[in-house]
């Protein structure tokens, strides 16, 4: 039986993550984080925009904080209505207490919303220390490098004094070279996906934003390796590419699989957007950092360039040969709302056809089941 | 208990020609001026050096929600794939391009260039964005980080270093140049409709404020889109006498005022007096807000670029909530607030995500009680006039009990 191990989280890559296992495993990943980390020192981060290198480097371990199936109870109170289920439930998990095992939480600037979150929880008095890091908008503008080295030295002075230890050029350059060994990793992983199934590839994915690098990094190796000598899945069903935010909610997988779909690549917040591009270990490492920044596929929330996130998901379209693509946005974002007009209008004009699925807290499943159900039949329909 | 009444200001004919002039120029009276679209925090005083004739799409939103015709608009815009959940300004605009038979005006003048500052909002840069992709033409974006902390000097670097480019690029669009002493003389004009409009909002501390938050809704219109003009200073001088003469008579835009109160957030434009006058029903009069205050920063002497990078960069949806709570309570102890409302206001986060906790902060340290109302600046299907009644009731009631 294949296995892929590491410190507390025990993977059975030879078997399918069905929705309740996985619930299970990555729900209680913070209520557990502390008494399987003990020892190291977690700090919290919503947006790929966050110096993950830096914060390593400083002697801390990231945890992405994600609602991963956090109901809402007490947020009513701190946040209207017209929120997005990210902000709602990790505001929910604040207020909970569930966030105790963090020694503090980074916010990168991205979008209005968690501009905000980050003021609300800092106000509140109590509860993890915010840090706040501030990420240029327009990514193409030629003084947007400059901005970010200003921003990613005064968050290493910030760290220093805060944690004590100075975070000196080696480490940063370790902690850039880990990094860099899992994006490589998972990108590895996307080019061998069809030997997992589909929860597995996102599981294996999702994994390396809640556990330490270097576990991750260990994990993906063997679940690789094991997996090399196994006979490709047949490539049945309409190949779909995911395009949208933060997607932690396996019950849509269960139901594309279920439905005889499969996900043959993305454009997600919590998929190639957290690992796409490498960092430049040939560089100074701060230019290198910020350069990264620059170069890699925009979030929506950020402004590269007319019509760049545009061609950057066509080409996703290309490259993976996609017969259709389902748009993935929290109810009440801005930014994916905006860019999901032009994308369908750009994916109209070649003919792939598209769905979108607004996910909110709490997601009407029956009507998601129909609509889907109806898109992967059309879809099964043209490809005859 | 007074009953619901507008007191007319002599100075709302000439409000109404100078607005009209605005709208009319880029379209009759253009004279080969570029028309730029510009946000209400851009830095317009440059434009204006260059002769180029700004509109603002903000401005037109809330002038389609004040004549109650933004809800066909913004359906225009949703036909078009844009959420129903996205800022009503936008979808107003968009709509606007969409189906511009309907929209008032016949909607903007297409514009030549886009020139979009991001220190009130990220929905702005998606929405030139849209616009940009729409009409083919080039698209600058200034871009003002938000400010959790202090005001950084690399941030206030990285914005003058955009004003550079942003002349650079207007130039370059537009074939106009930009002589500098122009430009201080505009940013003279700016900075003295900014004074006689602080000067003006400050009057309302007397007791009874001569001015009611609709008055001060109505006549900032100058101050956004004006700025930087003769008129703009000629108006705010007018207005200013006016609101002096109310006060020297004791004349309050609600005669039996007997309870001060703040407004936060942009107006319910489509409901903008009706709105108020729920208060007015209780003696209650707005007689400070933090939206109109917006333009209050003048413009420091010496470099303009500095200077001008340091206005724009530090406007107050530029700041932190902690930074607006402490604004709010400074304002509540100068003008002798009894109670303060906010409206929590579907299409700007920015605006009203953190208005939970900023009320319980205000409350906490002065004593003085809040009432949040859900509604919107533009859509007013978004609007339950009947359920807001009754809260503005119950906490006009619990001022006086």
């Amino acid at each position: 039986m294949a296995q892929g191990t590491c410190q507390g989280y025990q993977i059975d890559a030879s078997q399918e993550l069905r929705s309740q296992n996985w619930a299970g495993l990555v729900g209680e990943v913070y209520q557990t984080w502390k008494h399987r980390y003990a020892g190291r020192r977690a700090f919290g981060y919503l947006c790929t925009y966050a110096p993950l290198e830096l914060l390593h480097a400083a002697g801390l371990t990231p945890v992405r904080l994600m609602p991963l199936g956090a109901a809402v109870a007490l947020v009513g109170a701190h946040l209207p209505s017209f929120s997005c289920a990210p902000a709602r439930a990790v505001t929910e998990r604040r207020l909970q207490g569930e966030l105790g095992f963090l020694d503090g939480v980074l916010f990168a600037h991205a979008c209005d919303t968690m501009q905000c979150v980050a003021d609300i929880w800092r106000m509140s008095g109590d509860g993890p220390l915010v840090l706040t890091f501030s990420v240029p908008t327009v990514l193409n503008g030629p003084h947007a490098k400059m901005y970010l080295l200003a921003e990613l030295q005064q968050m290493a002075k910030a760290l220093e004094a805060r944690f004590g230890a100075p975070i000196t050029e080696d480490a940063l350059r370790e902690s850039i070279a880990v990094y860099n060994e899992q994006r490589r990793l998972l990108s590895e992983l996307y080019e061998q996906r069809r030997r997992f199934s589909t929860e597995e590839v996102w599981a294996l994915t999702l994994l390396g934003m809640l556990i330490p690098v270097e576990e991750h990094c260990a994990l993906l190796r063997s679940s690789l390796s094991q997996k090399l000598d196994q006979a490709r899945t047949d490539e049945h069903g309409a190949a779909l590419l995911l395009v949208g935010a933060v997607f932690d909610d396996p019950s849509l997988l269960g139901l594309i699989t279920e439905l005889g779909g499969r996900v043959v690549g993305d454009d997600l917040c919590t998929g190639s957007r957290y690992f796409d591009t490498p960092v430049d270990e040939g560089a100074e490492p701060y230019s290198a950092l910020a350069e990264r920044y620059l170069l890699r596929p925009p979030c929506p929330a950020k402004h590269a360039g007319i019509g760049v996130r545009v061609e950057r998901v066509l080409s996703l379209v290309r490259a993976t040969r996609s017969d259709g693509v389902i748009f993935l946005s929290p109810k009440f974002c801005e930014p994916h709302a905006f860019d999901y007009v032009a994308l369908g209008d750009e994916l109209d004009k070649i003919g792939v056809a598209h769905l979108l699925l607004e996910s909110e807290v709490t997601a009407p499943e029956g009507q998601m089941r129909t609509r889907l159900q109806a898109f992967l039949e059309m879809l099964e329909q043209t490809s005859r | 208990m007074a009953r619901s009444q507008y007191r007319k200001l002599k100075t709302a004919g000439e409000l109404h020609r100078l607005m009209s002039m605005h709208y009319g120029q880029a379209r009759f009276l253009r004279l080969g001026r570029p028309v730029a679209w510009v946000t209400s925090g851009a830095p317009v005083e440059i434009l204006r050096a260059m002769h180029l004739l700004p509109l603002y799409p903000e401005n037109y939103g809330a002038l389609c929600g004040a004549r109650r015709q933004a809800v066909g608009l913004c359906q225009a815009a949703e036909a078009k794939g844009y959420s129903p959940d996205l800022c009503s300004y936008a979808r107003s605009s968009l709509g606007s391009i969409f189906d511009s038979r309907s929209a008032p005006m016949h909607g903007l003048p297409k514009p030549d260039v886009l020139v979009c500052c991001n220190n009130i909002c990220g929905t702005v840069v998606k929405w030139y964005e849209a616009v940009a992709r729409h009409y083919g033409v080039p698209l600058f974006i200034l871009d003002a980080p938000f400010i959790h902390d202090d005001v950084r000097p690399h941030l206030l670097k990285y914005v003058q270093d955009q004003l550079a480019e942003l002349i650079r690029f207007l130039q370059s669009k537009t074939g106009r140049q930009l002589r500098m002493e122009r430009l201080q003389q505009v940013v003279g004009l700016s900075n003295d409709a900014v004074q006689l409009w602080s000067e003006i909002r400050a009057l309302c501390k007397a007791k009874p404020s001569p001015l009611n938050a609709g008055d001060l809704f109505v006549n900032m219109a100058p101050i956004v889109v004006l700025r930087g003009t003769r008129s703009a200073v000629r108006f705010y001088e007018h207005l200013k006498a006016e609101v002096e003469e109310r006060v020297r008579n004791g004349e309050g835009a609600v005669p039996s005022e007997r309870w001060r109160l703040l407004w936060d957030n942009i107006a319910v434009w489509h409901h903008l007096y009706p709105f108020y006058n729920y208060f007015v029903e209780y003696d209650g009069c707005f007689v400070v807000d933090t939206y109109t205050g917006s333009w209050s920063q003048e413009v420091s002497s010496g470099e303009p670029l500095h200077g001008l990078a340091t206005a724009y960069a530090t406007v107050f949806l530029n700041r932190s909530l902690e930074y607006r709570t402490d604004l709010m309570v400074d304002l509540i102890e100068a003008y002798d607030v009894d109670g303060f409302v906010m409206h929590c206001n579907r299409s700007c986060k920015p605006y009203s995500l953190g208005q939970y906790a900023i009320k319980r902060a205000i409350t906490e340290r002065t004593g003085v009680p809040g009432l949040i109302v859900e509604a919107d600046m533009c859509d007013s299907r978004s609007f339950a006039p009947e359920a807001v009644r009754t809260r503005v009731q119950a906490f006009m009631e619990a001022l006086a009990g």
